[in-house]
């Protein structure tokens, strides 16, 4: 030992004298100078800085050590022997390298992070010609399930981070984006995303984020990994990075894309063409279900219910002997419209740019972006504009203190065709949604026997609503305009009083403004069913005009002589986050290493809606309105509000600890306490703050001598983790909460308060255990990288409704009664596979997969609830267990038959009942995916890389759309299966595909309505879920940089992507056409089209 | 220089969070929404606008001898258990059935008690005082009368000795599941008549906006009493409280159906039950908005059209036309439906068609207090009072002549050597019927008096419910005796 000191002073002696100067220069990756790099001798503790050209000199002995450091960059140590130049090559300090984990709270080596969480590289992932960051996880990280329940821009997909923690509360994961966590613009329940109605087009907040904005995404899985955000955090917590500016010299980045939308055609689905249309409407014709009596009198009609109108007006003759005029009728035979090809454009195009700088010195950086988004819709009634800017900077006042601003803003027009809320009929189950004029529903549930033009082509009308209808009229007379404007301004400061201590701090305050505007100007036709009143009959039946209760003698009146509506939505959301924290680390004699993180989070949010509907605007007028006070008095009648007030506030606090210890970086252990409260239970001091807290530990066994002695093994460690978390319970309160609202009755209109909620004493938040375990190791050198994760979850404490006993006033009250547990695993596999020269084949499998099980529901959902699309809550099984009744066939006239709770064959049963589900209906399975994941594999070859992403989902059921009718009218398009309908008794023993019932029997019979209702929610009408997507198909080309410095550029890129191209499994034969992963809900939803996109990427 | 900094450090940080600690109560107290707090008289009033039940007791007739097997109308679940007396199965969101009538009923009670567990606390000016008093009044008789029609249906009829009533609520429930406890219908009926009668003492009809007659009114509240000790048989205070509402003028509180305006309005099927519950009629004490089928003619069960006129042709006026007899509607094939209320209904939206039917409910009339004290009178042995207030009541039903009553022409007309008072009852129980006919009296009669109910069913077979039969007491709730731990009614 002595020995060595000795060797080791003479060593350092004999450098102090040969003490000389050095020089160099510094770039970074590209070869460009890095300007003001810190040179730092660590012996002499002398320094320089590099100048303009990232030159340095700097007086050294043989031996020494320069530190060569810049922010953003990674430092680099050099000892120094004999040379008199080094010149060094930065390398870029990203954030997210697979060695440091991003919660957002701060930034913890993975060694020492004990939690369950995935970090992604936007870079590595991103879809080009994706505009919206929360569709770019699909299929990219084990255990995250994104469902694109609609592809329209705005809606927030399904995401769901290791199944869902809750039954009816929020089930979306929390987003934080630089460490503030991102409220949605307006509340829009879990469940309430596949709904199609407008206010899924401004539910999330993430469309109004700019993707090339973004450095990472860091899943944070497990109760370790997100107990630091205590309540909220139940459902997982995708944390986003932001870029930064770099030091350095200027840089631009100019990204820019170009998509094509495909066109959806016919093809993939199953429908009769209008040749075979008519055979059935002279079916119809036959059975007495469509005659001239009826044709006049609907509600809608199309070709046969024209014939029938023109020659009631005897505009045209009868056919020969007074049968259907065929001559007439043969127009519509032949016309076969492709309704996809009128509504859709053939190549929507989608352009997007992005131009960003960064700039920097030693005292500050900064970044600045700005980008378009321009959208020319998939169909002719869409259309998105998107700008977006941010501007951040980072001042580095002294080595202490380092003071962040960040704005950024955006501005979004949207234009979307014109919808309202659709509703539950709770008798059938089914969904409406009055005035649909949806691009993709009309194209599938219209007649192609219809016609958009006649034939000197002129738009040509049919009629819906008693009114004259063309789809492409109403398009452009009912739509809705959107305007997104959202601007936040954050701080951000660390102070750092000593080396082992860091104080934080983040404020922002957001703003965002939304506005919907919904047109219906006097031609189309929602104004002009408000004016029907043709004939006797269609005055009775039309329930829109007013039958004026003092004059009770009078036929119903029209209220809306003139002008349409204009429906108003207007939204304001102010956010406002602050959190401070400290973080104390130090390491004692190499060996122990101690950190500790306290602090507290404030968050403030408030909400306000208005609506206004304006009643008798006549927008050719310039928007002059007229008002008839009868549709005051129509919307009193029926409790219709023609203006709303809502306001929301949402207060948090939250107080968290952390602690952490590693010994010799092998043994981790790690605890995290936190204390919230809420104003969301209401004015209740018991109710309002939850306590959660997390234990974790790992083992770095990769340390250990006795592992890393393996050939194989290149790392392994091994994590667990128990926690409490929390969930902030959905619409109850701990206190009584009393609504305003007015008396509904003919005399005597009054104010009104009503009991929303008694006080509940026994509230408190909902709550999930979680029991994690993992595994991360790599093999061969790291060609190849596994993840593993095996949890249990316990949900406990949920809030759902029960049945009370009435007796304190409130039948259906929330409490917490509902259990569930969630078991599942999820694992990913990186692998390099083949590396030869320049040739690279890599691939990353993930997959996530977990089986949820209520264990405690004291209050059973109703059968309507769960044959539906979504499913319901059944003790014992899935949150969203779907069921059937069980078809029994067809009976001997046609009739859909099924088994009741008793065995008996029936045509249909009670549909509110709650009690012996089991018996009633048959259980098909989960409506979502039990396992998820991605495949991708990647070649490159010098700057040319080919990456193939297969995205899956698998083990859940679907629900198939409503085809069968007991009647169909000829403005409806019909299902393709209808050829092998029943036609004469013996059928039934060959086909299940019902009959079209006689007028006379469905009139006498509404037990047989009833069948064909409970027909779509039988055990026929189910597919598998299961589907494997080819998501993406990228070829990117990087240009080589002697090519792009000769044109002047720094780097250059190249790229051509195509995605959702075709789903290569899926249940072909029941689907028929209809996309697993898309709800069909009319509105405004859109499927994901197929995109083709070509982008290019230069740097300056 | 260190040493220092720390210190300054971990006090920045004690001060910082001691801050925030101690403001957070009050940051978190903001309300989510734009829930309204009970704080004042305005706001209790508000909350008893609301404190009427939706629910019709009119579903009790489809239990009565008033119906008779009716075909080609729409025959739920919970309308085929109730002709049948069958305890009913279908839950709490079936309209009119009992479970219905439950909860909406404790509902409403709820609304009352949390008035009352704050009117005392508010602090209000000397002036409103007054009102102060009189929005308490409201609130108790809104609780009365909610016990009172609960343990009417799901207990005996009252006696000395009748078993468990319904449990009396005073205070708002505050656990997420409480437990109750069924009192005898006796001491229901002890709580029923203090809150009645301090509700009474304290009403102030010059505080209501509007007609007045969708609270209760001084006059409603006089009509509650009259039916209270009608039905606990104290035929005093009933004649009492009859007597103060009627006055010596009982007319003025009996519509009269053989008005020029009935007979106009008698040919519009919606202007006539418009006019008949409309709060402008002085006959109509209290109207109470309720979701029901009940006025609906498509769905369960109607009288038979042959029982119907048969009815009205028992008639001691040979010869003169019962107005009560029309308009009617046609309900199904062989029923019918006399028309008193208007088929209105709220949209779930403007196009929808789903929504809620609803009507307006005669709550208490001006008719059955008459009837009420010619009830009394005749136990009272008053029988000339009686036959005075039945006289005024038939020269407003009967035209085409003068319906002249007598005891002798009773006597005839019954060709009965009875008492006298059993003669004026039979009169009595026969206009109870007619002038209450589908309006959810008959089943109380039938209850009071022990009634046998016969129903006929589709196959032809008669069932029976008998005087005594425990059926009469309607079953309470499942989830009642499941989360409240009560105890069922014996079966």
């Amino acid at each position: 030992m002595r020995g060595i000191w000795f060797v080791l002073l003479l060593f350092l002696s004999i450098s102090a004298f040969s003490q000389s100067k050095i020089n160099g220069r510094v770039t970074d990756a590209s070869g460009e100078p890095l300007i003001g790099v810190t040179v730092f001798n660590e012996k002499t503790k002398d320094g320089a800085i590099t100048d303009i050209d990232g030159n340095y000199t700097l007086s050294v002995s043989s031996g020494d050590v320069l530190r060569f450091q810049m922010l953003g960059m990674k430092t680099q140590r050099i000892t120094i022997s004999n040379q008199s130049s080094v010149n060094v090559g930065l390398e870029e300090d990203v954030f997210v390298t697979d060695e440091v984990v991003i919660t957002g709270f701060q930034t913890v080596n993975r060694k020492l992070f004990t939690g369950a969480s995935e970090s992604l590289k936007m870079d590595d992932i991103r879809p080009q010609g994706m505009v919206d960051v929360s569709r770019v996880l699909e299929g990219q990280a084990a255990g995250v399930n994104v469902d694109n329940v609609s592809g329209t821009f705005g809606t927030s997909p399904r995401i769901r981070i290791r199944g869902n923690a809750s039954l009816n509360g929020n089930n979306q994961p929390l987003f934080v984006v630089d460490g503030v966590i991102l409220e949605d613009l307006s509340n829009v329940n879990t469940e309430d995303l596949i709904s199609g109605n407008a206010n899924t087009l401004v539910s999330s907040s993430i469309a109004n984020l700019n993707p090339s904005d973004i450095e990472s995404f860091q899943i944070l899985k497990d109760a370790s990994a997100t107990a630091i955000y205590g309540a909220r955090a139940a459902n997982g917590v995708i944390v986003i990075t932001t870029k930064r500016g770099k030091s350095g010299q200027l840089r631009v980045n100019y990204n820019a894309s170009f998509s094509a939308k495909l066109r959806p055609t016919y093809n993939q689905f199953d429908l009769l063409n209008s040749a075979e249309e008519l055979s059935v409407y002279r079916e119809l014709s036959q059975k007495g279900i469509v005659d001239i009596g009826s044709a006049v009198q609907a509600r809608n009609f199309g070709a046969l219910g024209k014939m029938y109108s023109l020659i009631a007006n005897h505009e045209l003759d009868w056919g020969p002997g007074g049968g259907l005029n065929e001559q007439f009728l043969n127009q519509y035979e032949n016309a076969n419209t492709d309704w996809f090809d009128v509504l859709f454009r053939d190549v929507g195009l989608q352009q997007q740019h992005s131009l960003s700088f960064t700039a920097g010195s030693e005292k500050s950086n900064s970044y600045y972006s700005i980008s378009y988004l321009d959208d020319q819709g998939q169909t002719t009634a869409d259309k998105v504009n998107r700008f977006t800017g941010t501007a951040r900077n980072t001042y580095f006042i002294s080595e202490r203190f380092t003071f962040g601003l960040k704005l950024s803003a955006s501005f979004r027009d949207q234009k979307a065709p014109g919808t309202r809320n659709r509703e539950l009929d709770p008798i059938t189950g089914q969904f409406n949604r009055d005035f649909d004029i949806n691009p993709y529903s009309y194209s599938l549930n219209t007649a192609r026997s219809i016609r958009p033009y006649d034939e000197n082509g002129n738009l040509e009308f049919f009629r819906r609503n008693f009114a004259p209808f063309n789809i492409l009229h109403e398009l452009e007379n009912n739509f809705l305009d959107i305007r997104v404007l959202d601007v936040s301004a954050q701080t951000d400061f660390e102070v750092n009083p000593t080396d082992n201590l860091s104080l934080k701090g983040v404020l922002q305050v957001r703003f965002a403004n939304t506005e919907r505007d919904h047109a219906i100007t006097e031609n189309s036709n929602q104004a002009e069913a408000f004016r029907a009143n043709g004939t006797q009959f269609i005055q009775a039946a039309n329930n829109l005009l007013f039958a004026d209760p003092d004059n009770p003698g009078l036929n119903p009146v029209v209220v809306l002589p003139q002008g349409g509506f204009n429906y108003q939505d207007r939204t304001d959301l102010l956010n406002v986050f602050s959190r401070v924290s400290g973080d104390w680390s130090k390491t004692f004699n190499g060996i122990h290493e101690i950190s500790a993180l306290a602090g507290q989070e404030l968050r403030l949010t408030n909400r306000s809606t208005s609506t206004v509907t304006g009643l008798g605007v006549i927008y050719e007028s310039g928007g002059v309105v007229v008002t008839d006070p009868n549709i005051i008095e129509f919307f009193n009648l029926q409790n219709i509000d023609y203006f709303g007030l809502s306001e929301e506030r949402d207060r948090f606090v939250g107080w968290f600890i952390n602690g952490g210890y590693a010994y010799k970086s092998k043994y981790v252990a790690n605890f995290t306490f936190r204390y919230d409260g809420s104003n969301q239970l209401g004015k209740s001091q018991q109710a309002r703050f939850l306590p959660t807290y997390n234990v974790s530990g790992a083992w770095n066994a990769y340390n250990e001598n006795f592992i890393n002695r393996l050939p194989i093994i290149s790392d392994l460690r091994v994590r667990a983790t128990y926690g409490v978390s929390g969930n902030l319970p959905p619409s109850a309160s701990a206190i009584l909460n009393l609504q305003s609202d007015v008396t509904i009755r003919p005399t005597d209109v009054e104010p009104l308060l009503f009991i929303e909620d008694l006080t509940n004493t026994d509230l408190t938040w909902e709550k999930l255990n979680e029991f994690n375990i993992g595994i991360d190791f790599s093999l061969f050198n790291k060609k190849v990288d596994v993840t593993a994760d095996y949890y249990q979850r316990q949900s406990f404490d949920l809030i759902g409704v029960i049945q009370t006993s009435g007796i304190g006033g409130q039948g259906l009250k929330f409490g917490n009664f509902a259990d569930m547990e969630i078991n599942g695993f999820e694992f990913s596999i990186n692998s390099t596979n083949y590396k030869q020269g320049d040739f690279t084949w890599s691939s990353n499998l993930n997959m996530g997969h977990s089986k949820d099980r209520i264990t405690n529901l004291d209050f059973g959902s109703r059968f309507v609830d769960a044959i539906g699309q979504g499913g319901a809550a059944v003790l014992g099984r899935p949150r969203r267990s779907l069921y059937s009744a069980e078809f029994a066939g067809l009976n001997n006239s046609g009739v859909p038959t099924f088994i009741n709770k008793d065995g008996e064959q029936v045509l249909q049963f009670d549909l509110q009942e709650r009690q012996n589900l089991e018996d009633a209906l048959v259980f098909e399975g989960s409506t979502e995916p039990r396992t998820s994941g991605g495949f991708t594999n990647t070649f490159t070859y010098k700057g040319l890389s080919l990456s193939v992403l297969l995205s899956y989902k698998l083990g859940y059921k679907i629900r198939l759309n409503d085809a069968f009718f007991e009647t169909y009218s000829d403005f409806d398009a019909l299902p393709g299966q209808l050829v092998d309908r029943w036609a004469v008794p013996g059928d039934e023993s060959l086909t299940n595909i019902p009959v079209i019932v006689d007028r006379n029997v469905a009139q006498a019979n509404g037990n047989v309505v009833l069948a064909y209702r409970l027909f779509n929610k039988s055990t026929e009408r189910v597919a598998d879920g299961d589907y494997v997507r080819l998501k993406t198909v990228r070829l990117s080309y990087t240009l080589p940089s002697t090519l792009v410095q000769k044109v002047g550029l720094a780097s250059g890129n190249l790229s051509l992507e195509a995605q959702n191209l075709v789903l290569l499994y899926s249940d072909r034969e029941n689907l028929r056409g209809q996309d697993p992963e898309f709800f069909s809900s009319g509105g405004v939803s859109l499927p994901q089209p197929k995109l083709i996109t070509f982008s290019i990427n230069v740097g300056f | 220089m260190i040493r220092f900094r720390k210190s300054y450090r971990i006090n920045f940080v004690i001060i910082l969070f001691g801050v925030t600690l101690y403001s957070c109560n009050d940051f978190l107290d903001e309300n989510p929404d734009n829930r309204v707090a009970l704080s004042d008289l305005d706001k209790a009033a508000q909350l008893l606008v609301n404190a009427y039940s939706i629910a019709s007791p009119n579903f009790t007739d489809w239990m009565s001898d008033d119906v008779q097997f009716t075909v080609g109308t729409n025959q739920r679940l919970s309308h085929t258990q109730m002709y049948t007396w069958e305890d009913v199965t279908t839950g709490p969101t079936e309209q009119d059935s009992p479970d219905f009538y439950w909860f909406e009923t404790y509902n409403s009670i709820a609304h009352a008690n949390e008035v009352l567990a704050i009117i005392e606390e508010l602090v209000v000016s000397e002036q409103d005082e007054a009102r102060r008093d009189a929005i308490k009044g409201e609130a108790l008789l809104i609780r009365a009368y909610g016990h009172f029609m609960l343990v009417n249906m799901f207990g005996e009829h009252f006696n000395a000795s009748a078993g468990r009533g319904v449990p009396y609520i005073t205070e708002p429930e505050t656990t997420f599941l409480a437990e109750y406890e069924r009192l005898s219908v006796r001491r229901v009926y002890d709580r029923v008549e203090d809150d009645m009668l301090e509700g009474l003492d304290l009403i102030d009809d010059t505080f209501f906006a509007n007609s007045g007659k969708y609270h209760f009114n001084r006059n409603a509240a006089l009509a509650f009493a009259s039916r209270f000790y009608l039905f606990k048989g104290n035929f005093l205070l009933c004649k009492q409280y009859s007597d103060e509402l009627l006055g010596s003028n009982p007319g003025a509180f009996i519509r009269d159906l053989t008005s020029q305006e009935f007979n106009i309005a008698g040919a519009s099927i919606t202007e006539y039950p418009r006019l008949y519950s409309s709060p402008e009629q002085a006959a109509n004490l209290l109207l109470m908005r309720k979701i029901s089928l009940v006025q609906r003619t498509d769905f369960a069960f109607g009288p038979d059209q042959g029982f119907y006129n048969s009815l009205f042709n028992a008639s001691i006026f040979g010869g003169l036309t019962d107005e009560r007899e029309n308009p009617a509607l046609v309900k199904g094939f062989n029923g019918v439906y006399p028309l008193r209320y208007q088929g209105l209904f709220e949209r779930s939206s403007l196009n929808s068609n789903v929504g809620f039917p609803y009507y307006i409910h005669m709550a208490f009339t001006g008719e059955e207090v008459v009837l009420n004290r010619v009830e009394a009178n005749a136990y009272l042995g008053d029988l000339d009072a009686s036959i005075a207030d039945l006289q005024v009541l038939s020269d407003r039903r009967f035209s085409g002549g003068t319906p002249t009553i007598t005891l002798a022409a009773l006597q005839n007309f019954y060709n009965s050597t009875d008492d006298l008072n059993n003669i004026l009852s039979y009169l009595l129980f026969l206009e109870r019927r007619k002038e209450f006919i589908m309006q959810g009296m008959r089943w109380w009669d039938i209850k009071r008096y022990g009634l046998t109910v016969t129903h006929d069913l589709a196959d032809g077979s008669i069932i029976r419910l008998d005087g005594d039969d425990r059926r009469k007491v309607l079953q309470i709730p499942q989830s009642a005796i499941d989360v409240g731990g009560l105890k069922p009614n014996p079966r």
